[in-house]
């Protein structure tokens, strides 16, 4: 680092699509070997901007140096050659394959070139020398579907590395990673700067950009705001940076005043899955539940609600036993379950707007058995207002919004069925800073409201704020609850490392 | 997709002005009154994320049952037991794919596979013929200028239409094609809805199954053979999306448009037919491509 | 709702499957007794001269299953050729194949629609087209049937050869090879169809009456394709080691079926008869797997078809039945028949369609 010159230089990037300026007169330099945060909400202009280094747009202006060179990137092909990788959130893996055919695929070492016969000697030690330049301890012959998403990241990378890449783009990677494994991801990009890899870091977790961060640059809708060393810049700041805006309490705390109860579970238990969960929730309450990926938080959510099947235990509603077999029993006593994955279990991504919002209360819509639309609509409407949710009109898909936007629609779609228990799953997963307030907004009037709600969550920052108690799950048990008043991070990921409170 | 549809029929009707005459157009929408029928109910599996491949042999199978019925009881009992068939059909279709979990790629294929068997099994392999002559009326017929095959396709275009859009079956079809686990976790009853779907698409090959017996008056277990790859066509022409949720009762419609006037207007101006089914193919794959690309361009 | 649905249903329909099943087997042997004027005619034309060439072009629609073999091209050879002598103008559609019942009806309403001056139809199924032949019949357009016939009276003519005479002639044969004694299979071909009920039917009744010892084993329907005779033919082999014979009703099924005699090593011990003159049945006579085809005329079939149209349309009288020729092909006479009125020329093809 220090006076090396630029390795990558973009200056005055401009992208427009249909209706959209989403790049304008963008600019950023990378030295070799920096790891280099990427800030800002969503819709500023990021994904564009990594999407223009890797070669999948091509910008309406402005141009791109590397190593003092212009060049032109025209393809991901391109990208590639000059050295440019992308990991993104979903990987691109092919489940079935083994990590060796998968590093190398596409350029597997042949015996023969002609016949396309590969050397399977060849590959598997190729593949352990770049494992190991990684101190990776993973089996070139693990097939990739049977490792864990930690796993298969370090795959990812492992695989840009063995294409000489010079500049790894990270979009997101510790989405779905446990802390501890947050630390080995650190330790392999160190282990890449030492090799004078670049690495640009797209993330919303401020504080890891804190602590593995050299510079960060702020993006704000579409435009460069600046690029600012990471250790001299408080949270805070990049925050203001970001949003353009103080933001004095990122959790508005409503006063929250829990009443009766509402929702008991009494040793709920599936056999592989959880064991022994009993706890209640009262009206006006934030339950959260902590824990490391595994402890089953998910399976113990979809079980409330009905999705899955329960072996023994009981459910209570307002002190009287319900049998919940099937999310339709959920829904006809007042509990909804915002799931995990949005795109996956949440919305209806081919269906409009106002579709989404309406459909698990068609009944009320319905009136000897045809349904009017224009009241549908019109609800909709009124939940689109009253939730802010932005979108110019009702009849969009809803694969057109952004996530934060998406996941007020399934808010939305819960709203509307009139229930009582909230079973939030990562509720701002994958939303920017902004969305996530506007989430935790519409949370603090459900229980102003005499909901209930329970909240899974791996940020242990949005825990803490928002809930009344919390809940420490591991490995299908719950091993400590804490009042908010005397919870801390150490406390809570000390139960959910060691089980112990 | 509208404006393909004048075009070729613009093309056709100066190449041969016949095209444009009263019976032409009158013996066009009577001929495709079937396919329409069945891509309706095509419509209903393809957008709930499913599909239909039993269609085709249903017809067969229908017009073995209507005949024998009819010959055995009389003219409406051989109606109605020809569409009771295929409505039972396709809910043992339903049942397969809903309770059973097997794909209905899979499950509708055994039953193309059974119902076509059972129609060889049930009329010894020969046509049944001697229904009464009253029968014709049906499959000929007219209703003021229209023929009633048309009027029946028309009818059944609306109802579907109205259910589609305005009730909460419809919109269920919809939501199960777009996304089945998330209708699952918003409390729709995914497996009665599925089975709806496939006794829906069975009561429209019954339909259809009846009409055609009456064009030809007889049971023909011989009937249908690849019209079920018509119904899927027409369907994904018109913009319906294979994976499903995607699509309606209008887009169908444009599908069973364009292939009707393309049969007919290639028929009138002499192109074997050999030739139209390439050019049907290359259509298939056109209007697909398209649809798609303007989705890529998004 | 859904539960009191499944359960009607069930029920209603298991009703009618077993009421079906039961039925079945009677209503099959209906279909199997031919329509109404099937019956041979004793008065029946058997020539047939080309009228004068009139002075309107007149145009004329023909529908017929398939051109999948030299029968059928040489049917539309007849046509053709015929049209253009007389100054016609032939409209030629085929359905394709026997199951496509539904788009040779499709075919004739176009023909309606496109107002022709005569429709000829060779029929796929002899109930099956009454609906669009009386619609022609309705809309004034007068209607030669040829070769397969439809079960309406509303006809000018019926033009075909005499399927009896057909029947007996190969049980005649079979008889006399076979020395009165012997265990045979039939290959009727297509179901529904005239030809093959009549062929079939006087082959049975002439073998009953002249060669009792001769015993039919089994007999099964097919399309007209090779490889349904193959297929049916191999079954057979399976199921009745000691065949001596096989009728066939028509040649493509022959052909299939000589193959797999072929195959099981058994030509020249079986006896085979067939109808009609495909170029692999000329080879397998030539070969001695098939003893013998009655050769139908269907070039004359094609012409007399045009020449009773245009008879009809210039106000002549027309006779209602007509019988076209037929001829007997063994080993022995192959190179001294006159294929004329059986085959279209060499290298004829017809017109795309």
């Amino acid at each position: 680092m220090g006076d090396a010159p630029p390795f990558l230089e973009l200056r005055g990037i401009v992208k427009r699509f249909p209706g959209v300026l989403a790049l304008s007169g963008v600019g950023l330099d990378l030295r070799p070997g920096e790891v280099h945060a990427l800030l800002g909400e969503n819709g500023a202009g990021k994904s564009t901007l990594i999407k223009v280094i890797s070669g999948v747009y091509l910008p309406d202006a402005g141009d791109i140096h590397i190593d003092g060179r212009a060049v032109q990137v025209r393809n991901p092909h391109d990208a590639q050659a000059l050295g440019v990788s992308t990991i993104y959130q979903e990987f691109t893996l092919a489940p079935d394959m083994t990590v060796a055919e998968n590093i190398f695929l596409g350029r597997e070492p042949l015996h023969v070139r002609a016949l396309s016969i590969v050397d399977r000697k060849a590959l598997i030690r190729q593949t352990r020398d770049v494992l190991a330049s990684l101190d990776l301890q993973i089996d070139p012959e693990a097939t990739v579907k049977h490792l864990g998403v930690a796993q298969q990241q370090m795959v990812e990378i492992a695989k840009a590395l063995s294409l000489d890449a010079r500049l790894i783009i990270m979009d997101e990677p510790t989405a779905t990673l446990t802390s501890h494994e947050i630390d080995r991801l650190f330790q392999a990009i160190g282990r890449l700067t030492q090799r004078n890899v670049a690495v640009i870091y797209v993330s919303h977790r401020l504080n890891e950009v804190k602590a593995v961060c050299d510079r960060a640059t702020i993006l704000r809708d579409g435009t460069f705001v600046a690029t600012v060393p990471v250790a001299s810049t408080t949270i805070d700041e990049m925050i203001r940076l970001m949003v353009g805006r103080d933001l004095k309490d990122k959790f508005p705390k409503v006063k929250s005043e829990p009443r009766e109860e509402v929702l008991r579970v009494e040793q709920l238990t599936r056999k592989g899955e959880f064991h022994g969960i009993s706890f209640n929730v009262r009206s006006g309450e934030i339950v959260g539940i902590a824990g490391l990926v595994g402890s089953k938080r998910t399976e113990t959510a979809r079980a409330i609600f009905g999705a899955d099947p329960i072996d023994s235990g009981r459910i209570f509603l307002r002190g009287q036993p319900v049998n919940v077999r099937t999310p339709g029993d959920a829904i006809a006593h007042g509990i909804a379950l915002v799931p995990e994955d949005r795109k996956r279990h949440g919305i209806f991504a081919t269906l409009s707007v106002w579709e989404n919002v309406v459909l698990s209360a068609l009944r009320r819509f319905s009136r000897r058995g045809i349904l009017d639309v224009r009241r549908e609509k019109q609800r909709a409407q009124e939940f689109v207002a009253s939730l802010r949710i932005a979108t110019s009109d009702l009849d969009k898909r809803v694969l057109d919004l952004s996530g934060g936007n998406q996941q007020k629609v399934v808010i939305a779609k819960w709203l509307n069925t009139n229930a009582e228990v909230f079973l939030f799953d990562e509720p701002t997963r994958g939303i920017d800073v902004g969305g996530k307030i506007e989430v935790y907004r519409l949370m603090g009037e459900l229980i102003s409201r005499g909901a209930a709600i329970v909240m899974i969550s791996s940020e242990l920052p949005e825990i803490l704020g928002l809930s009344d108690r919390i809940l420490v799950m591991r490995e299908g048990r719950i091993c400590g609850e804490f009042d908010r008043a005397d919870a801390t991070e150490e406390k809570i990921l000390n139960c959910a490392l060691r089980g112990a409170a | 997709m509208p404006a393909v549809i004048v075009a070729l029929a613009i093309v056709f009707g100066s190449i041969n002005p016949n095209f444009w005459s009263a019976t032409n157009l009158s013996n066009v929408s009577r001929q495709m009154s079937i396919l329409a029928l069945l891509a309706l109910g095509q419509t209903f599996a393809i957008l709930s994320g499913g599909i239909d491949l039993s269609v085709g042999s249903l017809l067969a199978l229908v017009s073995v049952i209507c005949a024998q019925q009819m010959k055995n009881f009389g003219l409406v009992e051989g109606i109605a037991a020809g569409i009771l068939a295929g409505g039972f059909a396709g809910l043992v279709n339903g049942l397969i794919i809903a309770r059973a979990r097997v794909p209905p790629f899979i499950a509708t294929l055994g039953m193309l596979v059974a119902a076509r068997g059972a129609a060889l099994t049930l009329s010894g392999g020969l046509p049944i013929a001697g229904l009464p002559r009253e029968f014709l009326v049906l499959g000929a017929g007219y209703l003021g200028p229209f023929p009633i095959p048309t009027v029946i396709a028309v009818v059944a275009f609306v109802l579907a239409h109205g259910i589609l859009r305005r009730t909460r079956f419809g919109r269920y079809v919809y939501a199960m094609g777009s996304n089945e686990e998330a209708a699952v976790l918003s409390g729709i009853n995914v497996a009665n809805y599925k089975m709806l779907v496939y006794i829906t698409s069975g009561l429209f090959a019954g339909i259809a199954g009846v009409i055609l017996t009456s064009r030809v008056i007889s049971g023909q277990p011989t009937l249908g053979e690849v019209q079920e790859l018509y119904s899927i066509a027409a369907v994904v022409i018109g913009g319906g999306r294979i994976s499903g949720g995607v699509g309606g009762i209008g887009t169908t419609l444009m599908g069973v448009l364009v292939l009707g006037i393309l049969g007919n207007g290639l028929n009138l101006v002499q192109v074997s037919s050999y030739i139209q089914n390439i050019v049907i193919g290359a259509i298939i794959v056109g209007a697909v491509y398209v649809d798609l690309a303007r989705e890529r361009r998004r | 709702m859904i539960e009191a649905m499944k359960k009607g249903a069930a029920v209603a329909f298991a009703a009618l499957v077993l009421i079906g099943c039961g039925r079945g087997t009677q209503t099959s042997q209906e279909a199997a007794s031919p329509g109404p004027a099937q019956a041979s005619v004793t008065d029946a034309v058997t020539e047939y001269a080309r009228p004068a060439k009139p002075a309107k072009a007149y145009r004329i629609g023909v529908s017929i299953p398939h051109l999948a073999n030299p029968h059928y091209v040489g049917q539309a050879y007849g046509y053709i050729d015929e049209a253009q002598s007389l100054g016609a103008q032939v409209t030629l559609l085929e359905a394709g194949g026997y199951e496509h019942l539904d788009k040779q009806v499709s075919q004739v309403e176009d023909l309606i629609a496109s107002k022709v001056d005569a429709i000829i139809i060779a029929a796929i199924s002899g109930p099956g087209t009454v609906g669009a032949v009386e619609a022609a019949a309705a809309a004034g357009i007068p209607v030669i049937n040829v070769n397969v016939m439809t079960d309406s009276d509303k006809v000018v003519t019926r033009i075909r050869s005499d399927d009896d005479v057909i029947g007996r002639m190969q049980a005649d044969f079979m008889g006399e090879r076979l020395k009165g004694a012997g265990n045979i299979v039939m290959l009727r071909g297509a179901p529904g169809t005239s030809w093959a009920e009549i062929r079939g039917n006087a082959f049975r009744k002439e073998l009953a009456a002249k060669y009792p010892n001769v015993k039919v084993l089994g007999e099964q329907y097919s399309q007209s394709t090779p490889a349904d005779g193959l297929r049916l033919m191999e079954d057979f082999l399976q199921t009745f080691p000691q065949i001596s014979g096989v009728y066939n009703g028509a040649d493509s099924t022959a052909v299939g079926a000589a193959q797999a005699v072929k195959g099981a090593g058994k030509a020249g011990s079986i006896v085979m008869t067939a109808t009609d003159f495909q170029i692999d049945t000329e080879k397998f006579i030539r070969e001695g797997v098939i003893s013998a085809s009655v050769l139908q005329q269907p070039v004359t079939m094609g012409r007399w078809g045009v020449r009773a149209a245009i008879s009809y349309l210039e106000k002549k009288p027309v006779p209602p039945v007509m019988f076209t020729g037929l001829m007997t092909a063994t080993k022995e006479n192959l190179d001294n028949l006159d294929l004329t009125a059986v085959r279209a020329p060499a290298g004829w093809t017809p017109p795309a369609r």
